[in-house]
Parts: C-alpha cells; structure tokens; sequence
C-alpha cells in the first residue's frame, strides 16, 4: 500500500504545476543520501524590516539586508537549511558592553502543516497555529543557540530540543554569513511534501533584536518526489499573480475606514499602536493571509505589544496614583471563557473583486 | 495596579552624600555576575549629569495623552562608567602618577560636588536614587514579553528572569534609567526593594544602614505610618520627575536649608536662596512651592517651642517608626522577642565559623576565669 502511495507521489510530482507568482516562494529539497551542499539550490527570499509593531528604541534602525538566499536538502532524516546573506557589519554582542547587539537568525516551521491545516500568523504563530523557532545569535563567549514554541508576540516559549543544530558563520573576505539549520525529520513531515518556512534575520550593528529585525513571508520547501496535497496548495497559493486593481484597493481601504485604525504609505493619521502597521505588509504576509485578514479578522487574533504602553489619563487613577490601560489600544476583546475576538470588524460582505483589488494593494506594501 | 503599595521617603535636607546606602546595596546585591557595573542605589550632585550620565534626556515614561515614550540605553563606560586603577605599582620605578586607561572621560560619580552657581553663590544637593517602583512603570510597559510585573501585595516591580531574552527595551522605557542590563547573563536587572528582607520585616538594605537617617519606608495606604503623612498628610514629599508619568513611588522631601547667598561685600542675603527654585520645580513639580512652605512654617512653629509632628518625624528618632512593614509586623516581633542588645546577640554560629573552616574544639571556655585573681565569695556576702 506505502509503495503505491509513493508510486502515485512521484507521477503526480511530474505534471504538479503552480499558479502564477507562487513558484517564487518555493525552495526545491532534493533528496541526498548525506549533507551535500553542492545538491543545495539557492533560491533568493526577500526580507524586509518588520513595522507591524514598533518599539521604543530612539537608536534602532532597519537592518541593510535586502534578501537571503536559502537552499534546502533533507537525508530522509534530517532536513538541512542553509541560509546566505550579505552583512557589511559583522556584529557580536560583547560581553562589557549595555547597548551592542549580535546579528542573528531564525528559522520558523509551522508545529503542523499540510492537508486542511492554515498558516500561522508570520509573527511568530497564533493560539490555534503554534510554531517552532530556531534562534542563533551572536554573543561573546556564549554559544546563544535556542529553540522556541510560539503562539504570537511575546510568547516565545524555550524548548529542550536537542535534535537540531544550527550554526553561523561569517565570512569576512565576502562579508557574508552563512547558517545551517540541521533539524531531525520525521517520514510523515515529508510525507506532505511541502513544508512551510520563513526567515528572520538581525543586524546587530542597526541595534536590531526582537521585533526590530527583517522578515520573509512564508515560504515553501517543496520535497522532491512527494505530490503535495492539491488543497493545500490551492490555499497556499491564493492570490499570488495579480488578481485585481492595486490603485482602486487603495481607495477601497480609505473609504472603509482601515486608514481609522491602520496606517500604511501615506496614510498616517491613526494613532501608533492603535492597529497593525501596515506599511510591509505585503513584504512579509501571504496573499491568503492578507484576505484572511479582512474577512475574517478573528481567525488569527495578535495579541498587542504590551497593552500597557498606554494608559488611559481620562479615568481616575486608582489610590496609588495608577491609571489603568487604555482600551482604545488593545486589538481583541476577551468574553469570559477567555476566547478573543478581534476589534477589527468582519469585512465579509465585500463584493469579491473589491477583495482583489484590496489584497493586491496589500500585497504591494513592502 | 497593586492592592497595596510600598514607598520610601528620602528626606534630601539630611542627606550627605556619604554613600553609605550605595554601598549597602553594592555589598548585598550588585558585587558579582555581572552587575558589577550597576548602581541599583546611587547618590547624585544636583544639580548634575546624574548616574547614567544625562538620564534625564534620555527618554522613557509617558506622554501627556500616556502613551510611552521612545528612549534610549545608556552605554557602560560613557555613560554609567566604569572604574579604572592607577599605576601605583609603576611609581616605584619614577613612573608619573598615571591612570591605567586609555581614555578618562566619565566614571561613576564623576561630577560629584561640582553643582551650579559661582563662587561664592554656588550650591548643590544629593540625591540618592533607587528604583521608584512606579504605579505605571514605564519598564513595563515597554517589555515586548511581559516579562516585568509588580506584585499585588506590595507594589514592589520585578523582572521574571525566566521571561527576560534581554531586549533591553525597558531600560529605553524607564525615564529613571534605573534598570540594567546584565551582559553576562544577557538579561535585565533592577533595584529588588531588597523584597527578601521586607518579607522578613526588615527595611531595605539602603534605608536601614542609611547613617542620616533620612529614608521612610512604610505602605502608602497605612494611615499611621509616616510614610503616609509625609506624603498624605503633610504634602511634603514629593516625586522626582512626575512629569515623567509613571507614578513613582519614591518620594523626596525637598532641599529647604541652604546658605543664604553673598552679596558684593561678601556680606549674607537675608531670606536668599542659592538653589533656583525653577530647578527644584523641574524635579519636583509645581507643589514643591507648598512643600517648601509647609517645611518653613513647621520648622519655626518648632523654633517657637511649639509642637510640630512633622518636625519630629523629620528628626527621625527611632527605626521603629520610620520603618512600618506590614502594619508594625516587624516591630511587633522584635518588641516579643528581642529586647535591647539581643537584638545583636547572633544565633547561628555557622556564619561566624565559616562552613569550611576547620572546628577547632576548645573545651573548656572558662581558662581566662582561671587566670584572673579569686573573688572572695563570701566577703562579699558579708556586705
């Protein structure tokens, strides 16, 4: 029965084609019997500096990091990620200093993937999408390596897994780094034949760490000889091409009221921090995901930065002089049993090519 | 935020600048693991630079609407600094007098002293500076992780270290840069409130070794304490920086006593001051006015011979009272248990043997008795 199955993979793999665009987010693993970098296939990823949310350092600047180039390979055991980038700037975080910061990277997997299941939020997953972390940074005398479970910003939760290494080298005649992630692999994770990855990359020398860091939208690494699921990847790759009118999304996101909560381009009038920035946007966040967003805002509920940067200066401060948290800037509102819903209403009713033309403004924000 | 709320009063007339409280928390907390740098408790020459260097420019806290402020990290050795030695082993050898560093532009109370004004008019006060344990910490507020919180029972702020990746974006947040980042262990820490001896009734380390006795420690909401009426009752201490918006809970007792000022002839300015009171206004906000005052009023109505409540509670006179922990807990434990010297008396000997030290038994403890001339028990009875 397994032989069939794989027989059926392989003929399904040689007539699977993609919609328009998506090819480019895919990473072919070709299948080698150990570590072959020369078996590798670069593909470039573009990163951009995250602005969803923005932090309260005067002295950070984005990372110069344009793209990564990533090349993937897997031993039916092990899978390999290796990632390139350019740094002008070989930074370590030193051991007498308060305010230097090592370059550093991290791989992110969905904690499931495959038939029927949706993307995690890139932002380090949601509660109903967990993800997986791989963290190396540079620090003096400290080999800063960790694994993490995430459901969203500020939930990074360490883990003890050991069965992964992930090294970081910098070579400064290119003035270019290079990391290998070697995580163990289990049969039924290739099995579905597309793994969904990103990228997170810090320039310690711009004071990124954190949230100040360039990021990649998902991206596929597509297992050679394994026909992934059609379903899966028809929702994977909604969107992609273009599918509608950038100019007339843009109007359609003014005149229903995004630019009240959000800003992005030139629209700058909302508050900061009273909604997502969505001046990236399309940078680091799938097509699926962007449309997700509008109809269903509640699918994937972000949790703020921390509610308590602001506070609210019209109630009374309570007898030690505390004014509690302003409202106005929390994204959810939770009901007593703990579920979140997201403040931003549901744009379901939108007529389907107002959509389109929405996501593709959205997806042009980078 | 908290049910209850711990506060200090530094009263900054009495103090001398001796350190004594730096000191105190330097020996109990910040000697090792990093922290060697960090002053969770520092005493500063106002008006100054301040310890980091220009923390007061340097960001954090909150906006008028309360909405945090973007801030800055202040660097070890430009702005905390970072002690350096001399060549004291070279000058045998006719060396100069040198410091062994290559560049001496800042070190940790560097100004020390230097103050405002001219001679003869120049004056200047301490300030010693702990964390303020704000009722809405900019630290807080700025960790991406939630990784700071402030206990329901006493307000006391802390970092869980469990939580902390060493972001840093707390020390931009607080306006009072009074918390750290520990490079060794690549994580953030701050002044504790010495929360392991408040638990046991005993006042922080700076308050209680404080030879002026100038620092109150009580609960803001114990209306006996003299926390409470220093701050409550007798609007005469007042937070540094309110401006900054995060409710600290570290008050100060204005500076009042001052030489007058000099005129041409050197002659004194009767009901001068030397300390622009602008200056005292931006550190202290506009109800420094009425501070000053009511500390002036107080202070001549005790002149007169008159009683003055607050006058005695300034003067300080016993531990007792300036440390209310938990309602007198403390005290109420000391009064049943430990009467006058015994309160020294040490009752675990280990610390004083040294858990590694060879014991070296010595039976009999009298042989001195033995040595001394024999009273004459029963001449004595006999008188």
């Amino acid at each position: 029965m397994k032989l069939k199955l794989f027989t059926l993979g392989l003929v399904g793999c040689v007539s699977l084609s993609f919609a328009d665009g998506f090819e480019e987010d895919v990473i072919n693993v070709k299948k080698t019997q150990k570590f072959n970098p020369s078996a590798l296939e670069f593909k470039k990823v573009k990163v951009y500096p995250q602005t969803s949310v923005s932090l309260n350092d005067k002295n950070t600047k984005d990372a110069q990091i344009p793209e990564l180039e990533v090349g993937s390979v897997t031993t039916g055991k092990e899978l390999y990620v290796v990632v390139k980038w350019k740094d002008y700037t070989h930074s370590v975080q030193p051991l007498f200093t308060t305010n230097r910061y090592g370059d550093g990277i991290s791989i992110q997997f969905p904690l499931s993937y495959g038939k029927g299941k949706t993307l995690p939020y890139i932002g380090m997953g949601n509660e109903k999408n967990l993800v997986v972390v791989y963290l190396k940074k540079n620090v003096e005398n400290r080999d800063y390596v960790k694994s993490f479970i995430s459901e969203g910003f500020g939930s990074l939760t360490e883990t003890s897994y050991k069965d992964f290494s992930l090294s970081l080298d910098y070579d400064k005649e290119k003035k270019e780094y290079t990391a290998v992630l070697k995580k163990a692999i289990k049969p039924t994770d290739l099995k579905t034949g597309i793994i969904p990855v990103s990228f997170a990359v810090w320039d310690g020398d711009n004071g990124n760490r954190d949230g100040v860091k360039n990021i990649s939208n998902w991206k596929f690494l597509k297992v050679e000889g394994v026909n992934p699921d059609k379903g899966y990847i028809s929702y994977l790759s909604w969107g992609y091409g273009k599918i509608g009118n950038p100019e007339r999304g843009r109007e359609l996101l003014i005149q229903n009221g995004c630019i009240g909560c959000h800003n992005f381009a030139d629209q700058k009038n909302a508050p900061e921090g009273l909604a997502p920035n969505l001046s990236r946007i399309g940078g680091y966040n799938n097509p699926v995901y962007l449309k997700e967003s509008i109809v269903n805002p509640s699918a994937v509920v972000i949790r703020n930065l921390n509610i308590n940067r602001h506070y609210d200066k019209s109630q009374a401060p309570d007898k030690n002089g505390a004014y509690p948290n302003n409202e106005m800037y929390s994204w959810y509102t939770k009901d007593n049993k703990g579920k979140k819903t997201s403040k931003m209403p549901p744009y379901n009713y939108l007529a389907e090519q107002d959509l389109n033309d929405m996501v593709e403004y959205l997806k042009s924000l980078r | 935020m908290s049910k209850r709320q711990l506060a200090m009063v530094m009263d900054l007339n009495k103090c001398i600048g001796c350190q004594t409280c730096t000191v105190a928390c330097k020996t109990q907390w910040t000697n090792r693991n990093g922290r060697e740098y960090m002053y969770w408790n520092n005493v500063e020459t106002h008006p100054g630079y301040g310890y980091p260097r220009n923390w007061m420019e340097a960001g954090g806290g909150f906006d008028e609407s309360g909405n945090l402020r973007d801030g800055i990290i202040p660097d070890m050795v430009l702005d905390y600094g970072v002690p350096w030695d001399y060549n004291h082993d070279e000058l045998i050898n006719g060396s100069l007098f040198q410091a062994k560093t290559d560049s001496l532009e800042w070190g940790p109370n560097w100004d020390e002293d230097v103050g405002g004004g001219e001679y003869p008019n120049s004056y200047f006060f301490y300030i010693p500076r702990i964390c303020n344990h704000c009722s809405n910490p900019g630290c807080l507020a700025a960790c991406p992780r939630e990784a700071i919180f402030k206990r329901e029972q006493d307000g006391i702020v802390l970092v869980d270290l469990e939580r902390c990746q060493g972001y840093r974006y707390c020390i931009a947040g607080c306006p009072y840069k009074k918390i750290y980042f520990n490079p060794k262990i690549s994580k953030s820490e701050k002044c504790i409130f010495c929360f392991p001896r408040v638990e046991k009734g005993l006042p922080p380390a700076c308050a209680h070794q404080c030879v002026g006795r100038i620092r109150f420690v009580g609960f803001l909401d114990d209306e006996a304490g003299q926390v409470y009426k220093l701050v409550h009752k007798y609007k005469v201490a007042l937070p540094l920086r309110p401006d900054f918006g995060t409710q600290p809970n570290v008050y100060y007792v204005p500076p009042l006593f001052e030489p007058p000022k000099f005129d041409e002839n050197m002659q004194p300015v009767e009901g001068s001051r030397r300390t622009p009171i602008e200056y005292l206004e931006l550190l202290f906000g506009k109800e420094v006015h009425t501070a000053l005052e009511t500390l002036r009023k107080e202070q001549e109505k005790r002149a007169r011979g008159e009683e003055s409540e607050l006058m005695d509670i300034l003067i300080a006179y016993s531990h007792r009272d300036m440390f209310r922990l938990d309602n007198n807990y403390y005290q109420q434990q000391v009064d049943k248990k430990l009467k006058g010297s015994e309160f020294f008396k040490v009752i675990d000997q280990r610390y004083l043997q040294g858990a590694n030290t060879k014991r070296v038994e010595i039976k009999d403890y009298t042989f001195h008795e033995k040595m001394l001339p024999q009273k004459d028990s029963s001449k004595a009875k006999h008188h």
